[in-house]
């Protein structure tokens, strides 16, 4: 054992984030700032070189980008029983409900629907759908609620159309496993190097102005054209744990999504009655 | 409407993917973790090896962090500081130190200027409540605490330096970061209550 571990114990402040004993390690990473901020001392600036190695370092560090990938029409949603019913009431109540937490509700956009992958997955469209029908076999409690169209041209569906094709879509959502799809139909196709569509989930347990950030998707062109509307459908990818979802909600954000959205463009909302 | 303040945060982009966020996060934190490192690591090298090692460990667990149980900054000096403590264990005999002057203070920015660095001076809630609390120890017990978790004593060396017994100079450290935690715990707690679940410090200090 070196001198330092044998008379500098302090393995108590040294665990895996997340474990009780990372609280004593972010004390003490507190308590340090603390005295560098009590010393007065500016920072010194990272070295422009070592800063260039770590910017180029980085990409091989970072998690794999959310991707869309394109599918054919995919099978009616699955409804449990009982739970959809006066769905569109409840959806509409809801989405005034969940405009309201929002706080806004303006919003437009782009053209053409299909169905993309979970974020940071290669799973195939089709497999997508099976674990979507999968999930609603497999929890009994996992919600099913209708999205609810803003006024934005992401939205490019005729309403009558998409009447007939089954709505906009919905979303499933099993708060116990923490996983969901969303479908979509009639959602405009986007170029991800001008925009992308951004989830957000509205939880009970949280202040209602920072919903969760749900991941980033991409809505590719058609490949059928004789379809009027093939259905999109994306894994919901939480990036922080929902104890009681109460709304979902999609906006069109820069490539790569926001921490906070400014919600100038909410095409669709989706509220849990 | 009320402002965006979770804007601030950086690593729930880096976790979502965002490659645009790392120069934002080189350009936030790479001043504090220069400075963290050189403090501690007498070895240019080592803290060039320790930060590149801190970064690395930013992009792969950024989706560790959760603003709910403490800002960013905190958590980002925690990556750092189990960084560097890694490295001097792996070195034999005691760790080393450097003071600021040492470790290039000539570099440094006026913490008073409008350059990213010099704004970055601010570090954190935490940090303020941290000194709030420090202030409320025994001067004998700051001492110790600053010994060990500034200055990076050993507790034995500590021992020497106060005088005091060595089971003393645990057992004010462990009482002191102890009751720092609650303190930082009952406050995040209390944030949440306020507002079902409240901005976090980390939002609060962003605004």
């Amino acid at each position: 054992m070196s001198n330092f571990k044998e008379h500098h114990d302090d393995a108590p402040l040294h665990a895996a984030p997340g474990s009780a004993s990372s609280d004593w390690e972010l004390a003490a990473a507190a308590c340090e700032l603390a005295l560098l901020r009590r010393s007065g001392r500016p920072l010194a600036p990272l070295p422009v070189e070592l800063a260039e190695r770590i910017r180029q370092d980085a990409p091989a560090h970072l998690p794999p980008s959310p991707r869309g990938i394109a599918i054919e029409s995919v099978p009616e949603p699955k409804r449990l029983g009982g739970r959809t019913a006066g769905r569109s009431r409840l959806a509409l109540a809801g989405w005034c409900t969940a405009a309201c937490l929002a706080g806004v509700l303006m919003w437009q956009w782009m053209a053409a629907p299909q169905i993309t992958a979970p974020p940071g997955g290669d799973a195939s469209p089709s497999a997508l759908a099976d674990l979507r029908r999968k999930l609603l076999t497999d929890d009994p409690e996992a919600v099913t609620v209708s999205w609810k169209a803003g006024d934005d041209p992401a939205i490019v569906a005729d309403k009558a159309e998409l009447e007939s094709a089954g709505g906009l879509g919905d979303v499933v959502w099993s708060s116990a496993r923490q996983e969901g799809f969303m479908r979509f139909r009639g959602l405009a196709a986007n170029d991800p190097t001008v925009a992308q569509y951004q989830l957000w989930i509205f939880d009970a347990e949280r202040n209602e102005a920072y919903p969760v950030d749900g991941g980033v998707f991409d809505v590719p062109p058609k490949a059928d054209s004789d379809k009027p509307y093939s259905d999109i459908v994306v894994r919901i990818d939480p990036r922080l744990p929902v104890s009681r979802a109460t709304a979902f909600a999609v906006t069109v954000e820069k490539p790569g999504g926001v921490v906070v959205s400014s919600r100038d463009r909410l095409p669709l909302l989706a509220a849990l009655p | 409407m009320q402002r965006p303040v979770l804007e601030s945060l950086l690593l729930p982009r880096i976790a979502g993917g965002d490659q645009s966020a790392v120069q934002d996060c080189i350009d936030r934190y790479g001043g504090l973790v220069w400075t963290l490192a050189r403090r501690r690591l007498a070895s240019r090298e080592d803290a060039e090896d320790a930060v590149q090692e801190v970064f690395v460990d930013l992009w792969r667990s950024a989706d560790r962090f959760d603003p709910r149980m403490g800002e960013e900054i905190t958590f980002v000096a925690m990556i750092t500081r189990r960084r560097v403590i890694d490295r001097l264990r792996r070195r034999t005999g005691l760790p080393e130190t450097a003071s600021i002057d040492e470790a290039g203070a000539v570099e440094a920015v006026d913490p008073a200027g409008d350059t990213p660095v010099g704004r970055r001076l601010e570090l954190g809630e935490e940090a303020r409540v941290a000194d709030e609390h420090l202030e409320q120890l025994q001067l004998h017990e700051q001492r110790v605490l600053r010994l060990s978790i500034y200055d990076g004593l050993s507790h034995s060396a500590i021992a020497e330096c106060t005088g005091l017994p060595l089971g003393t100079v645990k057992s004010h450290i462990r009482r002191g970061l102890e009751s720092l935690r609650r303190t930082l715990a009952g406050r995040t707690r209390d944030d949440h209550r306020a507002a079902g679940r409240g901005p976090t410090s980390v939002e609060r200090s962003a605004r």
